[in-house]
């Protein structure tokens, strides 16, 4: 199953959207890694996965492959486990990671995992050591369709709960809403240049969201993080929604349980406007000792 | 990876059932998008001359959802494939340029464009330095060697900034 193994050491690929947009979710991520004992090094420098262009079909698949193969030697000095924070990230290094070519042929070794897999085989004794209750969150959790729907290979299916971030959610006592387009694309990919139809996608996805009385998503992947945040901005405003639903990333809920600081570790006041932060962290009280 | 040209055992497992256009978000939200017709399309080795294989958020569900395992997604990836290569989309490579530079150039597609997640970053020691020019060199040969530069070049009509 994906996520075990005694992992010591890892290199952490933080990606383009999460280190550029939301650092919050790599500085939640290494806090949380640290919290399991496990080393982390980021790369010597940053080099896009390509995942983007690929989908786009500007490039293809070998492509994608090639430069996978130039991160993890070149820049990451190769290691033995890679762990990514975002979806796209995930399917590009996981992909080309297993694949014959890279893995027999030139023979890397790299495993790659997400950051929501080691934190779901983690997640009891992460929960132990919360020091924040999160029993007042009603979490509607969105996936993300390249971990959901990985086309390569089997991913993590729930155990507790539908999916890995519900059993997540779940082990922090956070309550999970289920809702009608749960398993629905956020819309993100075709934004650019199909904006309307992509709005119109991510707004069906966020009004079943609101409409089962949801106060916080919960996401595996920064580039539909960064699809509902803007999404979001753009109905706010133009009058259609009073207030932006807080989005967050698993790493960050986790480390916010985990009593990390939610602003200077996990960046919320990057990516939650001012009054909606601060209604946020009010639900957010301390956990009583045992 | 399938592609168009392996794919008539592909296309035979299809027997148009509709379920992936049934599980598509994109086909609720506007009837221009129809991966059934798209898989139909495909089959009489028309679906380079369709406008719609742009509208597919490629996010799989059809391929989930799929009582065949038909790989659609694959196979509306592969017609923008071959339709760029052919045609050279001008709107598409309009749209896309910037990412394919910045990818060649910084090596990110995604830019810091607020001070507040710059000072972020610095506090947390996450400024990971961009490629340094011997690295970008070397990045450049490889994407000679797999002809990915050209690719770029044909495709995008960029060169490569120094």
């Amino acid at each position: 199953m994906r996520g075990n193994g005694d992992i010591k050491e890892v290199v952490l690929y933080p990606g383009c959207v999460s280190l550029n947009k939301y650092p919050g979710i790599v500085k939640s991520s290494i806090e949380v890694l640290k919290l399991l004992n496990v080393k982390v090094r980021l790369p010597t420098s940053m080099l896009c996965c390509s995942r983007p262009l690929e989908r786009l079909g500007i490039i293809g698949e070998e492509h994608t492959s090639a430069l996978a193969h130039f991160n993890v030697t070149k820049l990451m000095g190769d290691p033995d486990e890679i762990v990514v924070v975002c979806n796209g990230c995930y399917l590009a290094f996981r992909r080309a990671l297993e694949a014959d070519d890279l893995k027999k042929d030139v023979g890397l070794r790299a495993k790659c995992y997400h950051i929501a897999e080691i934190i779901w085989r983690n997640r009891q004794y992460l929960a132990e050591k919360a020091k924040v209750k999160l029993d007042k969150l009603k979490v509607a959790v969105h996936v993300g369709c390249h971990y959901l729907f990985y086309p390569h290979g089997d991913v993590i299916k729930g155990e507790e709960g539908e999916d890995i971030l519900e059993d997540i959610a779940l082990a922090f006592n956070a309550n999970v809403v289920d809702y009608e387009e749960r398993r629905s694309c956020c819309g993100g990919t075709i934004v650019k240049w199909f904006r309307e139809v992509s709005s119109s996608i991510s707004k069906r996805k966020l009004e079943s969201i609101m409409e089962v009385g949801a106060n916080v998503v919960l996401t595996m992947c920064p580039y539909c993080l960064r699809t509902f945040n803007r999404v979001q901005q753009r109905l706010k405003k133009l009058k259609r929604i009073e207030s932006i639903m807080p989005t967050l990333h698993v790493s960050q809920l986790v480390a916010v349980a985990l009593g990390l600081d939610p602003l200077k570790v996990a960046g919320l006041h990057l990516q939650v406007p001012a009054q909606e932060l601060e209604a946020l962290l009010k639900l957010l009280t301390p956990q009583p000792p045992p | 990876m399938v592609t168009i040209d392996k794919l008539s055992l592909e296309l035979n497992k299809c027997v148009q059932c509709g379920t992936c256009t049934s599980a598509c978000a994109v086909s609720r939200a506007t009837k221009r998008f129809n991966p059934r017709l798209l898989v139909y399309e495909a089959k009489k080795d028309l679906i380079t001359e369709r406008e719609d294989i742009w509208l597919c958020l490629n996010c799989h569900i059809c391929e989930a959802r799929c009582p065949n395992l038909v790989k659609i997604s694959d196979l509306i990836l592969d017609a923008r494939r071959k339709v760029l290569e052919k045609h050279g989309e001008d709107r598409v490579l309009e749209f896309y340029s910037g990412l394919v530079k910045a990818l060649l150039n910084i090596g990110v597609i995604a830019l810091v464009t607020s001070s507040r997640v710059e000072d972020f970053k610095s506090e947390s020691g996450l400024n990971i330095p961009t490629l340094t020019e011997p690295l970008k060199s070397e990045l450049h040969e490889l994407l000679k060697k797999i002809s990915l530069e050209v690719r770029l070049r044909e495709v995008m009509g960029i060169e490569r900034e120094r």
